[in-house]
């Protein structure tokens, strides 16, 4: 089979999508419960038991042309639910005759739509509107594992009970977690389980510690014996059905499949193939246990393509070959309904500060462009001696309108880690975890995004109390104190998860990879990886700041605008006030045109929230940290926040992530860049994302890319942490709303991920054309 | 002429179609021709005046009312009937204009002040070879302070580009052009009285001018990208810039005796040809005035393609729009 036909019947297995059925109750859902001893054992063995059951019976199956193997885990192993709507979604093609849908999207929903359901969810339930969470309402994302396979029950009700009024459940792993697979590649599964038996060997279990510890391996091998039998499995189909098999080609591969499925039962890896092989195995199972991001793929997976390039075992064209067949296999994990966080970032400095960039990062920046596939959402790293030729590459596939890769800093980055404490060495290890926040790879449990903070919503109660304020360093003062409070019951509730998890989401599996947790003898959901840094992520950071630059103006030195004026016009959404808020619109700068009117109270801000986080420790031990985002929740944020005095009226959209607001950076890219990198990215160790809209003219023509690619390299020098790149034209968008069909695959990067543009809910849509206005 | 100050109607920055890399356009006020097709009519006078935007316009009547010699009827309708002819142009109505629907277009500026704004994107300048362009208007109009802001941006280390239709004294032209690194010279039609019927004026001092800035031109590196070379101060390199407008100038008479004309220039980068679009017609009626153009098409791909090979036959270098020809549109 050439490498052609290869990838068209591989992209062909994408085209068979079923749907999930909601969950059809408790009836017939196996459980671990019965079997002998479980009621009396620890939950970390109950949730392995439930984990292993999975992978032992899981379905398998192996699709025509696939080297890479592995299926994408079903609710439950034989849902009829599943098999039977398989279904021509994408209109590419029929699922092939017989075969298992490739790929699961959920009953209805677009990307983003839960935040908005939340927020209609709560106005209409007249909750108040605060800048806070006064409840425990459950992080949405926490529910990570239920779309990749149910666990069957390990809990017990009592367990059930307590981790309800928190918002989890049995398959919930909370915390943007990132599996070691450095480690795994290095070690095997059999490394890891020898190191965990290693350990049980030499412990004292008579101790209350020691029995803890002693249940945690136990975990581990658990899991780790069922991953091995996972991978016999597989090894056993690719014998039956290179059996079967009439293409003695095909008979051949098959055979290979199952010797490297053999292999990596009992061994580390030894070659490229394998090592992906074991890549892939490990992915689906972490992704079934909420740790869905690939890291530092091109620095660790490097070895093993050198290595096999080298001694002459493999060529170019086979390498390239399996990394598109790597690629469509992260595609059948794709939900364009959500973000499935299925990052890899690629190049950045290697451990001594020297560049890392290697053939791998620009083979899997090929194959993204090659393939033209969403997954998997591709970020970069660059520096100053990041190589001409992977700032260009980067730049053309930014410039062609892939909406990859985000772009990351290493310049800005690395030392704001240090100054958080992590050792230099390390500190370049970094990767990014979900979409934008930072974690070091292998090493971290992450809480990075639970803890959130509406900036503006605080803003919008201290402008209630305006007449009360004589200067506004009063008011300046006043919108502190509401931060304080905002930022106590963030913690607070972030505190409340983080302590809740090790009682219902014990994590053996993506603990055996992260280090601490084995070394430590310690789940890493109580505090055994190495870091355990937890986010505040604040957002609304530039509607606040251009509220508070037109207060400061209007009403303290133009005084054009009445205090009292100013308040009855906010509550009644400038009604019969258009002149009082076009002025608050036009007179008053806004933050993103590169004037320190404004950044500089966008600086004060983030010192003032920063200087509340540091030194904040987590209930596993670590700190909290500070980062700038709003994620998809710009929308849901601006739908329960009233009028503001930016201008802005009730129910609008606020500022994605670390960007200007919608329409309002009117200075052109650098100047966003000049106003974002005035705050100190040592304020923000959790890391920011400035969004860019770029016109298409922009990036087009002959020196279209050698432009991109210089602005690339002026973020580098400018020194802010990250931007991800749009290439929008508005009048496009438009055309796209009002004939969906024609602009099916257009696609645009939403907070972090790439998603299609007429699958958004409409105020996404808006969102997004706004931004692109001035351009 | 430490000091000095002009008219100045936008700063643009990331611009990226006005000379090599990632530039910050300064549009100058004032323009000598009146081109029927120009798509910046607010740059042809040399004296402030008021724009306005009905689509931004609240119709809150503060205008009118702020105004001092009641050139306004007031209301909704109150701008769109200024007296443009007794307006002095005080800005009082534009102060009063929350919405922004009224700007005031050309404000003083003094050379210091625009070199300091340029600094402020040398990275983006250093790392995509850009630079600093003066357009318009005519910056030749404005001798001094034009020369200011281009010694001063070369000081400053900036790559230096202007822009310039080449109607002015050659002593104005020739003091800007010590200080410049690449000249954009347009050439708007070959004919005298053509010239005079287009644009209000004769072609005969800019085809000279144009004969002496070939003459001085540097070697004539033919690409866009080669501009890093600020401070080098050698003779500007030369890019002529050619407008097609269908059955303005493209008529092959024309196109022939423009090939004759430029293939006859000492030297000559490469001639651009800049297809005519519409885009300015929305800032005629902000203006208060008629755009006499508006039924024009932009020319054919074919047709521009046609116009270059007429010019390559005389051995130009041609683009179109800055691309090949045969790079995808």
């Amino acid at each position: 089979m050439t490498r052609h036909d290869r990838l068209e019947v591989l992209l062909k297995t994408l085209s068979s999508v079923g749907r999930i059925t909601p969950p059809g109750g408790e009836a017939g859902r196996p459980s671990v419960l019965d079997e002998p001893g479980a009621a009396a054992s620890p939950v970390a063995i109950r949730k392995a038991r439930a984990l292993a059951w999975l992978l032992r019976n899981v379905p398998v199956h192996i699709y025509p042309g696939e080297l890479i193997v592995g299926l994408p885990f079903r609710e439950l192993p034989g849902d009829p639910g599943v098999q039977g709507e398989a279904a021509s979604e994408s209109g590419v093609g029929e699922a092939a005759g017989g075969e298992a849908a490739a790929r699961l999207l959920p009953p209805g929903g677009a990307a983003g739509e839960g935040y908005i359901l939340e927020a209609r969810r709560r106005l209409a339930g007249g909750w108040p509107l605060e800048p806070y969470s006064p409840d425990i309402f459950g992080i949405p994302a926490a529910g990570a594992g239920t779309r990749y396979g149910l666990l069957p029950r390990f809990a017990t009700d009592q367990e059930l009970h307590e981790a309800a009024r928190v918002g989890l459940d049995e398959n919930s792993n909370p915390g943007h977690l990132q599996a070691g697979h450095a480690r795994v590649l290095a070690h095997g599964w059999s490394g890891l389980r020898e190191m965990a038996a290693a350990k049980l060997a030499a412990l004292d279990e008579t101790t209350e510690i020691g029995a803890g510890r002693a249940a945690f391996l136990r975990s581990v091998l658990i899991v780790l014996d069922a991953a091995r039998d996972f991978a016999l499995r597989y090894a056993d189909l690719a014998e039956t059905q290179a059996g079967a098999a009439a293409d003695p080609a095909r008979r051949a591969e098959l055979l290979q499949i199952a010797a490297v499925c053999r292999h990596l039962a009992d061994a580390p890896p030894s070659t490229f193939w394998e090592a992906l092989q074991l890549h892939y195995f490990t992915h689906l199972i972490a992704m079934n246990q909420g740790a869905r991001q690939m890291g530092r793929f091109d620095q660790y997976m490097y070895p093993f393509l050198a290595a096999d390039l080298d001694a002459g075992r493999l060529t170019m064209d086979r390498a390239a070959e399996l990394l598109d067949c790597l690629w469509v296999k992260y595609n059948q994990l794709t939900d364009i309904t959500v973000d499935n966080l299925q990052n890899m970032i690629l190049g950045g400095q290697d451990q001594d500060g020297g560049d890392a960039t290697n053939l791998l990062s620009h083979m899997c920046l090929d194959a993204t462009d090659r393939l033209g596939l969403v997954d998997p959402k591709l970020s970069v790293r660059l520096h100053r001696g990041t190589p001409e030729g992977f700032v260009r590459r980067t730049a053309e596939i930014i410039a062609a309108g892939r909406y990859q890769p985000g772009v990351y800093n290493d310049e800005a980055i690395i030392p704001a880690l240090v100054g958080a404490g992590i050792p230099l060495e390390h500190a370049r290890d970094y990767s990014n975890d979900g979409c934008s926040e930072l974690l070091i790879q292998g090493r971290t449990n992450p809480w990075c995004f639970e803890a959130k903070v509406h900036l503006l919503q605080c803003l919008e109660r201290t402008v209630r109390r305006l007449e009360d304020f004589a200067t506004f360093d009063d008011l300046f003062s006043a919108l502190k104190g509401e931060i304080n409070r905002a930022v106590e019951m963030a913690l607070a509730n972030a505190n409340l998860l983080q302590v809740a998890a090790p009682r219902i989401s014990p994590n053996p599996l993506v603990s055996a990879t992260v280090e601490g947790c084995l070394e430590r003898m310690l789940d890493l959901t109580e505090g055994g990886a190495l870091y355990n840094p937890a986010g505040l992520c604040a957002s609304g950071v530039a509607d606040t700041a251009d509220g508070l630059a037109a207060l400061r103006r209007m009403i303290y030195v133009e005084r054009a605008v009445a205090a009292g004026d100013l308040v009855r016009a906010l509550a009644t959404d400038f009604d019969g006030e258009e002149r009082m808020r076009q002025a608050l619109l036009n007179r008053a700068p806004k933050f993103g045109n590169d004037s320190d009117e404004v950044d500089d109270l966008v600086v004060a801000l983030v010192q003032h929230m920063a200087g509340r986080v540091r030194g904040r420790v987590n209930p596993r031990g670590g700190e909290y940290v500070l980062g700038l985002f709003s994620y998809g929740d710009y929308i849901g944020h601006g739908l329960m926040t009233g009028a503001t005095p930016d201008g802005r009226r009730r129910g609008g959209g606020i500022s994605p992530n670390f960007s200007p607001a919608p329409g309002r950076d009117l200075e052109g890219p650098f100047a966003v860049l000049q106003s974002t990198a005035k705050v100190p990215p040592a304020l923000t160790p959790n890391g920011r994302a400035v969004d860019i809209a770029l016109h298409p003219s922009a990036v087009s023509g002959p020196d279209g890319v050698a432009n991109m690619a210089g602005l690339l390299r002026a973020f580098v020098e400018v020194g802010e942490m990250q931007v991800q790149f749009n290439v929008l034209d508005g009048k496009v968008l438009r055309e796209a709303q009002r004939d969906p069909e024609r602009y099916r695959n257009l696609t645009v990067r939403l907070w972090g991920f790439p998603a299609y543009f007429v699958r958004l809910p409409r105020e996404f849509q808006e969102h997004l054309i706004a931004r692109t206005a001035g351009r | 002429m430490a000091g000095a100050a002009g008219l100045v109607f936008d700063v643009q920055r990331f611009a990226v179609h006005d000379g090599p890399g990632i530039r910050t356009t300064v549009f100058l006020k004032g323009c000598s021709l009146r081109c029927q097709w120009c798509h910046s009519p607010e740059s042809q006078s040399s004296l402030p005046e008021v724009m306005y935007s009905a689509a931004v316009c609240i119709g809150c009547g503060a205008c009118a009312a702020a105004c001092p010699r009641g050139l306004m009827a007031g209301g909704r309708s109150g701008p769109g009937q200024l007296d443009r002819n007794a307006c002095q142009a005080c800005g009082r109505c534009v102060a009063a204009c929350n919405a922004g629907a009224l700007v005031m277009v050309g404000k003083t500026a003094r050379a210091e002040e625009i070199v300091a704004r340029l600094d402020r994107d040398r990275m983006l300048y250093a790392a995509s070879g850009g630079g600093v362009t003066l357009s318009g208007g005519e910056p030749a109009l404005q001798p001094d302070f034009a020369a200011a802001v281009l010694r001063g941006a070369r000081a400053h280390g900036h790559h230096t580009a202007l822009e310039t239709a080449g109607n002015a004294p050659w002593g104005s032209l020739s003091a800007l052009l010590e200080h410049t690194d690449l000249v954009l010279f347009d050439v708007k039609h070959a004919s005298g009285d053509e010239h005079l019927a287009l644009t209000g004026a004769r072609n005969e001092q800019i085809l000279a001018n144009l004969r002496r800035v070939s003459a001085m031109a540097g070697a004539a590196g033919a690409g866009a990208g080669a501009g890093a070379g600020a401070g080098e101060n050698g003779p500007p390199r030369l890019i002529v810039r050619v407008p097609v407008i269908p059955d303005v100038n493209d008529q092959p008479g024309n196109i022939a005796a423009l090939a004759v004309l430029l293939g006859g220039l000492p030297r000559v980068g490469r001639v651009e040809l800049l297809p005519y679009h519409n885009f300015g017609v929305a800032k005629y009626a902000a203006l208060g005035r008629e755009y006499r153009l508006s039924s024009v098409p932009s020319p054919s791909r074919a047709a521009l393609k046609g116009i270059a090979a007429i010019l390559m036959a005389r051995g130009l270098n041609v683009s179109i729009e800055g691309a090949g020809l045969d790079d995808p549109p």
